[in-house]
Protein backbone atom coordinates (compact mmCIF):
# COMPACT_ATOMS: atom_id res chain seq x y z
CA UNK A 1 0.00 0.00 0.00
CA UNK A 2 1.57 3.29 -0.70
CA UNK A 3 1.67 5.83 1.59
CA UNK A 4 3.04 9.54 1.60
CA UNK A 5 3.33 12.41 3.53
CA UNK A 6 3.45 15.35 1.87
CA UNK A 7 3.80 18.29 3.70
CA UNK A 8 4.12 22.36 3.45
CA UNK A 9 6.42 22.24 6.16
CA UNK A 10 7.39 19.58 8.64
CA UNK A 11 9.24 21.96 10.96
CA UNK A 12 5.62 23.57 11.78
CA UNK A 13 4.33 22.47 15.54
CA UNK A 14 2.42 19.44 15.35
CA UNK A 15 3.19 18.23 12.18
CA UNK A 16 5.71 16.19 12.52
CA UNK A 17 4.19 14.02 15.20
CA UNK A 18 0.93 14.19 13.91
CA UNK A 19 2.92 11.94 10.91
CA UNK A 20 4.29 9.66 13.36
CA UNK A 21 0.47 9.44 15.16
CA UNK A 22 -0.25 7.66 11.70
CA UNK A 23 2.48 4.79 11.57
CA UNK A 24 1.35 2.98 14.19
CA UNK A 25 4.00 2.91 16.46
CA UNK A 26 6.90 4.71 18.10
CA UNK A 27 10.10 2.51 17.56
CA UNK A 28 12.51 4.61 15.69
CA UNK A 29 12.42 4.90 11.92
CA UNK A 30 15.84 4.38 9.95
CA UNK A 31 15.40 7.87 7.89
CA UNK A 32 17.32 8.99 4.92
CA UNK A 33 17.13 12.63 4.82
CA UNK A 34 17.34 13.77 0.77
CA UNK A 35 19.14 17.12 1.16
CA UNK A 36 20.00 17.09 -3.02
CA UNK A 37 17.44 19.83 -2.82
CA UNK A 38 19.39 22.14 -0.93
CA UNK A 39 22.27 21.78 -2.53
CA UNK A 40 21.92 24.99 -4.43
CA UNK A 41 20.28 26.70 -2.42
CA UNK A 42 22.11 29.00 0.60
CA UNK A 43 19.70 27.84 3.14
CA UNK A 44 21.10 25.71 5.68
CA UNK A 45 21.46 27.94 8.22
CA UNK A 46 17.89 29.39 7.48
CA UNK A 47 15.38 28.68 10.79
CA UNK A 48 12.95 26.68 8.32
CA UNK A 49 15.44 24.15 7.92
CA UNK A 50 16.98 23.70 11.39
CA UNK A 51 13.28 23.35 12.25
CA UNK A 52 12.41 20.56 9.96
CA UNK A 53 15.17 18.72 11.02
CA UNK A 54 14.65 19.22 14.83
CA UNK A 55 11.08 18.17 13.98
CA UNK A 56 11.45 14.82 12.67
CA UNK A 57 14.20 13.97 15.26
CA UNK A 58 11.93 14.95 17.66
CA UNK A 59 9.47 12.23 16.33
CA UNK A 60 11.33 9.75 15.67
CA UNK A 61 12.80 9.56 12.49
CA UNK A 62 16.12 8.75 13.27
CA UNK A 63 18.30 10.12 10.28
CA UNK A 64 21.12 10.20 8.18
CA UNK A 65 21.89 12.82 5.27
CA UNK A 66 22.16 11.58 1.91
CA UNK A 67 22.30 13.11 -1.23
CA UNK A 68 21.98 11.51 -4.56
CA UNK A 69 23.87 13.93 -6.74
CA UNK A 70 26.92 12.27 -8.81
CA UNK A 71 25.62 8.59 -7.46
CA UNK A 72 24.97 5.83 -9.85
CA UNK A 73 21.78 3.92 -9.56
CA UNK A 74 23.42 0.86 -8.14
CA UNK A 75 25.09 3.04 -5.68
CA UNK A 76 21.75 4.62 -4.23
CA UNK A 77 20.37 1.47 -4.12
CA UNK A 78 23.07 0.30 -2.36
CA UNK A 79 22.83 3.25 0.39
CA UNK A 80 19.51 3.24 0.91
CA UNK A 81 18.56 -0.74 1.02
CA UNK A 82 17.85 -0.98 4.55
CA UNK A 83 16.14 2.56 4.94
CA UNK A 84 12.87 2.24 6.61
CA UNK A 85 11.20 5.59 5.63
CA UNK A 86 12.30 8.13 2.75
CA UNK A 87 12.07 11.98 3.23
CA UNK A 88 13.02 14.20 1.02
CA UNK A 89 13.81 17.96 2.11
CA UNK A 90 12.56 21.58 0.82
CA UNK A 91 14.47 23.17 -1.33
CA UNK A 92 15.02 23.39 -5.49
CA UNK A 93 12.99 20.43 -7.21
CA UNK A 94 13.69 21.10 -10.69
CA UNK A 95 17.80 20.83 -9.93
CA UNK A 96 16.52 17.46 -7.96
CA UNK A 97 15.23 16.34 -11.27
CA UNK A 98 18.20 17.42 -12.91
CA UNK A 99 19.95 15.30 -10.60
CA UNK A 100 17.21 12.27 -10.64
CA UNK A 101 17.63 11.94 -14.28
CA UNK A 102 20.99 11.12 -14.14
CA UNK A 103 20.91 8.04 -11.81
CA UNK A 104 16.63 6.90 -12.70
CA UNK A 105 16.41 8.43 -9.01
CA UNK A 106 12.48 8.85 -9.55
CA UNK A 107 12.16 4.88 -10.31
CA UNK A 108 14.48 4.42 -6.83
CA UNK A 109 11.11 6.24 -5.41
CA UNK A 110 8.49 5.14 -7.22
CA UNK A 111 9.88 1.27 -6.00
CA UNK A 112 10.29 2.41 -2.59
CA UNK A 113 7.09 4.14 -2.16
CA UNK A 114 4.96 0.77 -4.07
CA UNK A 115 6.54 -1.57 -0.97
CA UNK A 116 4.57 0.30 1.58
CA UNK A 117 7.38 1.87 3.50
CA UNK A 118 6.49 5.75 4.17
CA UNK A 119 7.38 8.97 2.13
CA UNK A 120 7.66 11.93 3.47
CA UNK A 121 7.80 15.32 1.71
CA UNK A 122 8.51 18.89 2.77
CA UNK A 123 7.25 21.61 -0.16
CA UNK A 124 9.87 20.91 -2.44
CA UNK A 125 10.02 17.02 -1.60
CA UNK A 126 6.01 17.03 -2.11
CA UNK A 127 5.81 18.73 -5.23
CA UNK A 128 8.37 16.22 -6.90
CA UNK A 129 5.97 13.60 -6.47
CA UNK A 130 3.48 15.57 -8.76
CA UNK A 131 3.25 14.37 -12.58
CA UNK A 132 3.60 18.28 -14.05
CA UNK A 133 5.77 20.79 -11.97
CA UNK A 134 5.08 23.37 -14.05
CA UNK A 135 3.54 26.23 -11.82
CA UNK A 136 5.81 25.81 -9.17
CA UNK A 137 9.42 26.94 -11.40
CA UNK A 138 10.30 30.65 -10.92
CA UNK A 139 12.96 33.33 -11.18
CA UNK A 140 14.93 31.92 -8.32
CA UNK A 141 15.01 28.22 -9.44
CA UNK A 142 16.01 29.30 -12.88
CA UNK A 143 18.57 31.49 -11.38
CA UNK A 144 19.99 28.34 -8.90
CA UNK A 145 20.04 25.44 -11.20
CA UNK A 146 23.71 25.21 -12.84
CA UNK A 147 22.32 23.62 -15.71
CA UNK A 148 19.08 24.82 -17.77
CA UNK A 149 15.61 23.72 -16.53
CA UNK A 150 14.13 21.36 -19.13
CA UNK A 151 12.47 19.28 -17.77
CA UNK A 152 9.46 20.24 -15.73
CA UNK A 153 7.73 17.15 -15.05
CA UNK A 154 7.93 15.24 -11.72
CA UNK A 155 8.08 11.66 -10.34
CA UNK A 156 4.38 11.06 -11.01
CA UNK A 157 3.87 9.10 -8.04
CA UNK A 158 0.80 11.39 -7.21
CA UNK A 159 -1.90 12.52 -9.94
CA UNK A 160 -1.77 15.80 -8.18
CA UNK A 161 0.35 18.93 -7.65
CA UNK A 162 0.27 19.76 -4.17
CA UNK A 163 1.63 23.61 -4.13
CA UNK A 164 2.77 24.40 -0.35
CA UNK A 165 2.92 27.61 1.97
CA UNK A 166 -0.27 28.86 0.52
CA UNK A 167 -1.25 32.02 2.95
CA UNK A 168 2.15 32.26 4.56
CA UNK A 169 3.51 36.30 4.35
CA UNK A 170 6.78 34.72 2.84
CA UNK A 171 5.57 33.76 -0.51
CA UNK A 172 2.69 36.44 -0.89
CA UNK A 173 4.28 37.91 -3.57
CA UNK A 174 5.36 35.03 -5.42
CA UNK A 175 1.15 33.71 -5.56
CA UNK A 176 -0.22 36.69 -6.08
CA UNK A 177 1.92 37.61 -8.68
CA UNK A 178 4.04 35.44 -11.29
CA UNK A 179 2.37 32.22 -9.72
CA UNK A 180 -1.50 32.85 -10.04
CA UNK A 181 -1.20 33.00 -13.80
CA UNK A 182 1.04 29.64 -13.75
CA UNK A 183 -1.72 28.20 -11.35
CA UNK A 184 -4.32 29.06 -13.77
CA UNK A 185 -3.38 27.20 -16.57
CA UNK A 186 -2.47 24.38 -14.99
CA UNK A 187 -3.00 20.56 -15.95
CA UNK A 188 -2.88 18.15 -13.47
CA UNK A 189 -5.67 19.54 -9.74
CA UNK A 190 -3.92 21.24 -7.52
CA UNK A 191 -4.15 21.36 -3.76
CA UNK A 192 -2.96 24.44 -1.92
CA UNK A 193 -1.19 23.68 1.53
CA UNK A 194 -0.93 25.87 4.24
CA UNK A 195 2.53 25.01 6.81
CA UNK A 196 -0.12 23.53 9.19
CA UNK A 197 -1.53 21.18 6.73
CA UNK A 198 -0.34 18.27 5.33
CA UNK A 199 -1.86 15.13 2.58
CA UNK A 200 -1.77 11.70 3.84
CA UNK A 201 -1.75 10.00 0.72
CA UNK A 202 -2.97 6.05 1.38
CA UNK A 203 -2.45 4.11 -2.60
CA UNK A 204 -5.08 6.42 -4.38
CA UNK A 205 -6.70 8.12 -1.92
CA UNK A 206 -5.93 10.76 0.19
CA UNK A 207 -7.15 13.45 3.25
CA UNK A 208 -5.55 16.55 4.00
CA UNK A 209 -4.71 17.19 7.66
CA UNK A 210 -5.22 20.39 9.45
CA UNK A 211 -3.38 19.64 13.19
CA UNK A 212 -4.49 22.87 14.27
CA UNK A 213 -8.09 20.80 13.98
CA UNK A 214 -6.95 17.48 14.93
CA UNK A 215 -8.15 16.58 18.04
CA UNK B 1 -20.11 5.25 4.58
CA UNK B 2 -19.92 8.50 3.03
CA UNK B 3 -19.91 9.00 -0.42
CA UNK B 4 -19.58 12.43 -3.08
CA UNK B 5 -19.27 13.56 -6.20
CA UNK B 6 -17.79 17.50 -6.26
CA UNK B 7 -17.67 18.62 -9.73
CA UNK B 8 -17.09 21.87 -11.47
CA UNK B 9 -19.36 21.77 -13.63
CA UNK B 10 -21.40 18.78 -13.85
CA UNK B 11 -22.53 17.97 -17.43
CA UNK B 12 -18.75 17.76 -18.35
CA UNK B 13 -18.09 14.88 -15.69
CA UNK B 14 -21.35 13.64 -15.39
CA UNK B 15 -20.81 10.42 -17.38
CA UNK B 16 -18.14 9.49 -15.00
CA UNK B 17 -20.00 10.11 -11.92
CA UNK B 18 -23.33 7.87 -13.47
CA UNK B 19 -21.13 5.31 -13.83
CA UNK B 20 -20.04 4.74 -10.20
CA UNK B 21 -23.54 4.83 -8.73
CA UNK B 22 -26.10 1.98 -8.89
CA UNK B 23 -29.52 2.48 -10.98
CA UNK B 24 -31.32 1.80 -7.84
CA UNK B 25 -29.85 5.18 -5.97
CA UNK B 26 -29.99 6.83 -8.89
CA UNK B 27 -33.56 6.45 -9.30
CA UNK B 28 -34.26 8.38 -5.87
CA UNK B 29 -32.70 11.59 -6.46
CA UNK B 30 -33.58 14.95 -5.58
CA UNK B 31 -32.68 18.28 -7.09
CA UNK B 32 -32.42 20.46 -5.00
CA UNK B 33 -32.78 23.69 -7.09
CA UNK B 34 -32.54 26.08 -4.08
CA UNK B 35 -28.73 27.53 -5.42
CA UNK B 36 -30.19 28.41 -8.43
CA UNK B 37 -33.23 30.48 -7.47
CA UNK B 38 -31.43 33.90 -5.89
CA UNK B 39 -32.62 35.88 -8.83
CA UNK B 40 -34.88 35.00 -12.18
CA UNK B 41 -32.38 34.24 -14.85
CA UNK B 42 -33.17 34.71 -18.29
CA UNK B 43 -34.04 31.64 -20.72
CA UNK B 44 -30.47 32.27 -22.28
CA UNK B 45 -28.44 32.33 -19.08
CA UNK B 46 -29.63 28.64 -18.34
CA UNK B 47 -27.97 26.70 -20.90
CA UNK B 48 -25.73 25.25 -18.45
CA UNK B 49 -28.93 24.32 -16.44
CA UNK B 50 -30.34 22.37 -18.73
CA UNK B 51 -27.30 20.49 -19.60
CA UNK B 52 -27.06 19.76 -16.30
CA UNK B 53 -30.07 18.15 -16.16
CA UNK B 54 -29.78 16.39 -19.95
CA UNK B 55 -26.73 14.96 -18.55
CA UNK B 56 -28.18 13.50 -15.29
CA UNK B 57 -31.33 12.09 -17.47
CA UNK B 58 -28.58 10.96 -19.62
CA UNK B 59 -26.63 9.40 -17.13
CA UNK B 60 -29.58 7.23 -15.81
CA UNK B 61 -30.80 9.89 -12.90
CA UNK B 62 -34.29 10.08 -12.27
CA UNK B 63 -34.95 13.11 -10.29
CA UNK B 64 -37.21 14.93 -8.42
CA UNK B 65 -36.98 18.75 -8.00
CA UNK B 66 -37.04 20.20 -4.35
CA UNK B 67 -36.85 23.75 -3.28
CA UNK B 68 -35.47 24.15 0.34
CA UNK B 69 -36.97 27.42 1.26
CA UNK B 70 -40.01 28.04 3.25
CA UNK B 71 -40.31 24.29 4.18
CA UNK B 72 -39.76 23.34 7.85
CA UNK B 73 -37.29 20.92 9.43
CA UNK B 74 -40.06 18.05 9.67
CA UNK B 75 -41.14 19.23 5.82
CA UNK B 76 -37.42 18.02 5.16
CA UNK B 77 -37.49 14.70 7.02
CA UNK B 78 -40.71 14.13 5.61
CA UNK B 79 -40.31 15.11 1.99
CA UNK B 80 -36.42 13.87 1.30
CA UNK B 81 -36.10 10.84 3.77
CA UNK B 82 -37.07 8.80 0.59
CA UNK B 83 -34.31 9.69 -1.80
CA UNK B 84 -30.77 7.86 -1.42
CA UNK B 85 -29.04 10.67 -4.05
CA UNK B 86 -29.01 14.47 -3.48
CA UNK B 87 -28.17 16.47 -6.74
CA UNK B 88 -26.94 20.21 -5.40
CA UNK B 89 -27.02 22.66 -8.40
CA UNK B 90 -24.44 25.10 -8.94
CA UNK B 91 -25.63 28.93 -8.69
CA UNK B 92 -25.26 30.65 -5.32
CA UNK B 93 -24.22 29.39 -2.33
CA UNK B 94 -24.14 32.42 0.08
CA UNK B 95 -28.19 32.49 -0.69
CA UNK B 96 -28.16 28.29 -0.21
CA UNK B 97 -26.37 28.69 3.14
CA UNK B 98 -29.13 31.58 3.94
CA UNK B 99 -32.15 29.32 3.47
CA UNK B 100 -30.32 26.50 4.48
CA UNK B 101 -30.06 28.14 8.18
CA UNK B 102 -33.75 29.10 8.36
CA UNK B 103 -35.09 25.15 8.28
CA UNK B 104 -31.93 23.59 9.88
CA UNK B 105 -31.23 21.70 6.28
CA UNK B 106 -27.34 22.08 7.28
CA UNK B 107 -27.69 19.60 9.94
CA UNK B 108 -30.58 17.49 7.92
CA UNK B 109 -27.72 17.40 5.01
CA UNK B 110 -24.76 16.51 7.67
CA UNK B 111 -26.71 13.71 8.96
CA UNK B 112 -27.88 11.86 5.91
CA UNK B 113 -24.54 12.44 3.88
CA UNK B 114 -23.01 10.55 7.18
CA UNK B 115 -25.75 8.31 6.59
CA UNK B 116 -25.42 6.72 3.27
CA UNK B 117 -26.97 9.78 0.99
CA UNK B 118 -25.06 10.35 -2.00
CA UNK B 119 -24.30 13.85 -2.61
CA UNK B 120 -23.50 15.03 -5.97
CA UNK B 121 -23.51 18.43 -6.80
CA UNK B 122 -21.48 21.60 -8.92
CA UNK B 123 -20.21 24.60 -8.78
CA UNK B 124 -22.04 26.31 -5.71
CA UNK B 125 -23.17 23.23 -4.41
CA UNK B 126 -19.44 21.82 -4.68
CA UNK B 127 -19.01 25.11 -2.42
CA UNK B 128 -21.67 24.55 0.17
CA UNK B 129 -20.63 20.78 0.51
CA UNK B 130 -16.96 22.32 2.36
CA UNK B 131 -15.44 23.98 5.17
CA UNK B 132 -16.22 27.64 4.35
CA UNK B 133 -17.70 29.25 1.53
CA UNK B 134 -16.01 32.85 2.01
CA UNK B 135 -13.18 32.46 -0.71
CA UNK B 136 -15.93 32.23 -3.64
CA UNK B 137 -17.27 35.73 -2.56
CA UNK B 138 -17.39 38.61 -5.11
CA UNK B 139 -18.90 41.93 -4.78
CA UNK B 140 -22.45 40.68 -5.37
CA UNK B 141 -22.49 37.62 -3.75
CA UNK B 142 -20.77 37.56 -0.57
CA UNK B 143 -21.57 36.84 3.07
CA UNK B 144 -22.52 40.60 3.41
CA UNK B 145 -25.09 40.04 0.89
CA UNK B 146 -27.18 37.45 2.34
CA UNK B 147 -28.49 37.16 6.17
CA UNK B 148 -25.74 34.79 7.39
CA UNK B 149 -24.07 34.72 10.96
CA UNK B 150 -21.19 32.91 9.58
CA UNK B 151 -19.22 31.90 6.35
CA UNK B 152 -19.70 27.89 7.27
CA UNK B 153 -20.48 25.60 4.87
CA UNK B 154 -22.01 22.44 4.97
CA UNK B 155 -19.07 21.00 6.69
CA UNK B 156 -19.31 17.38 4.42
CA UNK B 157 -15.77 17.69 3.76
CA UNK B 158 -12.93 19.67 5.10
CA UNK B 159 -11.74 21.74 2.55
CA UNK B 160 -13.00 24.59 0.47
CA UNK B 161 -13.14 24.05 -3.37
CA UNK B 162 -12.83 26.87 -6.07
CA UNK B 163 -14.64 25.61 -9.21
CA UNK B 164 -14.01 26.32 -12.65
CA UNK B 165 -10.76 27.18 -12.23
CA UNK B 166 -9.03 27.99 -15.36
CA UNK B 167 -11.97 29.22 -17.09
CA UNK B 168 -11.26 31.97 -19.24
CA UNK B 169 -14.19 34.11 -18.30
CA UNK B 170 -13.92 33.13 -14.70
CA UNK B 171 -10.40 34.48 -15.07
CA UNK B 172 -10.92 38.41 -13.73
CA UNK B 173 -13.16 37.19 -10.48
CA UNK B 174 -10.27 35.15 -9.65
CA UNK B 175 -7.56 37.25 -10.21
CA UNK B 176 -9.27 40.34 -9.02
CA UNK B 177 -11.09 38.79 -5.36
CA UNK B 178 -11.16 34.83 -5.45
CA UNK B 179 -7.47 34.53 -5.30
CA UNK B 180 -6.45 37.53 -3.03
CA UNK B 181 -9.11 36.74 -0.21
CA UNK B 182 -8.25 33.25 -0.01
CA UNK B 183 -4.38 33.78 0.67
CA UNK B 184 -5.10 32.87 4.43
CA UNK B 185 -3.71 30.08 6.27
CA UNK B 186 -7.05 28.93 6.74
CA UNK B 187 -8.19 26.19 4.91
CA UNK B 188 -7.13 23.57 2.39
CA UNK B 189 -8.27 24.60 -1.03
CA UNK B 190 -8.69 22.36 -3.86
CA UNK B 191 -8.41 24.54 -6.88
CA UNK B 192 -11.08 22.04 -9.42
CA UNK B 193 -11.41 22.84 -13.46
CA UNK B 194 -14.26 21.73 -15.18
CA UNK B 195 -12.86 18.64 -16.34
CA UNK B 196 -12.43 17.50 -12.40
CA UNK B 197 -14.68 16.18 -9.61
CA UNK B 198 -13.60 15.51 -5.87
CA UNK B 199 -14.71 11.69 -5.16
CA UNK B 200 -15.15 11.58 -1.58
CA UNK B 201 -15.10 7.77 -0.01
CA UNK B 202 -15.61 8.44 3.97
CA UNK B 203 -12.73 10.61 5.08
CA UNK B 204 -10.49 10.02 1.91
CA UNK B 205 -10.73 11.49 -1.69
CA UNK B 206 -9.18 12.15 -4.74
CA UNK B 207 -9.60 14.46 -7.47
CA UNK B 208 -10.50 13.03 -10.73
CA UNK B 209 -9.69 14.44 -14.25
CA UNK B 210 -11.68 13.38 -17.01
CA UNK B 211 -9.69 14.56 -19.63
CA UNK B 212 -6.96 12.12 -19.08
Amino acid sequence: MKHLFLTSSIGTPGVAESIRTKLGHDRPLKTAFLTTPIEVEDMIGDSWYQDDRAALKNAGFDFFDYTITGKSESEIKHDLKDIEALYISGGNEFYLKQQANKNNFGEFVKEFVSSGKPYIGTSCGSIIMAPDMTPALNITDIKNCPEPITDLTGFGVVDFLPMPHWGSSDFKELYLGERKEKLYGSNPPVVLLNNHEYIEVQDDHYRIIDVRREK
Amino acid sequence: MKRLYLASQFYVVGHHIGALISDSAKQKTVFITTPIKYKVFKESDLDWHYKNRAALKDNGFVCYDYDITGKSESDLAKDLDKYEVMYMEGGNPFYLMQEAQKNNFSQYVADRVANGLIYVSESAGSVASGIDIAANSRPDKSLQNYDLPNSSGFNLVNFAILPHWGQENKKPDYFTHKIPQSYKEDFPYILLTNNQYVEVMGDWYKIVDVSE
